[in-house]
């Protein structure tokens, strides 16, 4: 009887066990799924890189190629010459949508002073504020390209997600013959 | 003792409530972390609008050294002897060197010319500088500045 009671009393129980694995359970199931959470945020991180990469190589490659081979339009889709454009799947196996807008910035306007060189009192050396001419301006056409890459990609097959940077191109040579 | 060990009764739910609870407070900082790092990892979307925004821009003040530069040298040299700084201001007022706007994304540039050693009708050598600052939805700012230095030589006529 003394022993029977001894055991009741030292020691664990089996409810006491059940209630902390209960309690554990129910601790270490929104832990897992954080395991989970963090793996998708990484492979998310990882599109986003690869997209970002992508915009960043379509406009280096567009801010070399000859002024006048740059299409102009919105939403253009067609590679040409090393610029890749439309659909582009990558090594890691992402799809992604790459379109280019581009439009002349037309005129473009540059405002100066001229100075009046012919004046007698005039020295090359220190110009005064008398030598120079009224403001000026300047406006070029057709001359100035402002480029806008759009890369787009789908997260979770559904939710259309996008990056877009911009830049322009301008024409050195333009009076070239 | 009976005292005693009606006291050590229990104690295995206060110490799984206890490890639970730092589980869990882990676990709300590892999502924290995870939440703040979105987007963020290893390249800054707007460090590189701000950088290709600045190569652009680069190019425009390229095209108007160009086209129009013998009034850049002689505002730089009349502000240099201290005659007057009207006209280099004029030459730098163009809002497609200085400027900003908002849409696809909100940014904001400063273009400068600076005269090198130069000689007028016969070589001219200036370094222009490009400061953009992209600022994204949330607020954090992102500066770049590019500086290119542009030699000039007069070519003959014939």
């Amino acid at each position: 009887m003394r022993l029977s009671s001894a055991r009741k009393s030292n020691g664990v129980t089996l409810l006491e066990i059940m209630i902390a694995l209960l309690i554990m359970t129910s601790a270490m199931i929104p832990v897992a799924s954080l395991m989970g959470y963090g793996g998708r945020a990484t492979s998310k991180d990882a599109r986003r890189i690869v997209a970002i990469q992508t915009l960043d190589k379509t406009l280096r490659q567009l801010l070399n190629e000859p002024f006048t081979e740059i299409p102009v339009g919105n939403s253009i889709k067609k590679t040409f010459n090393k610029v890749e454009l439309g659909t582009i799947k990558t090594q890691a196996g992402y799809d992604y949508d790459v379109e280019l807008s581009s439009r002349y910035i037309s005129p473009v306007t540059f405002s100066y002073q001229t100075v009046r060189v012919n004046l007698p009192s005039f020295k090359p050396d220190a110009p005064k504020a008398s030598d120079f001419a009224p403001k000026e301006t300047l406006s070029l056409t057709n001359c100035v390209l402002e480029l806008i890459v759009k890369v787009s990609w789908k997260e979770q097959q559904t939710r259309t997600v996008d990056v877009s940077a911009m830049t322009y191109r301008a024409n050195y040579h333009r009076r070239d013959g | 003792m009976r005292h005693l060990k009606n006291k050590k009764q229990g104690m295995a739910v206060v110490i799984v409530l206890t490890l639970a609870t730092a589980i869990l407070i882990l676990g709300t900082a590892f999502l924290k972390t995870i939440r703040n790092q979105g987007g963020r990892n290893t390249i800054e979307l707007g460090a590189i609008q701000a950088d290709l925004l600045a190569e652009g821009i680069t190019q425009i003040a390229m095209l108007k050294f160009k086209e129009i530069p013998g009034p850049l040298y002689y505002a730089y040299v009349a502000k240099v002897q201290g005659q007057t700084d009207e006209p280099l201001k004029e030459y730098h007022k163009d809002q497609v060197l200085a400027g900003e706007f908002k849409t696809p994304f909100s940014a904001n540039f400063q273009t400068t010319y600076q005269l090198l050693p130069s000689k007028m009708y016969d070589d001219m050598n200036i370094k222009i500088s490009v400061v953009v600052k992209v600022t994204r939805p949330d607020g954090v700012d992102y500066e770049r500045n590019i500086e290119r230095t542009v030699s000039g030589v007069r070519r003959p006529a014939f």
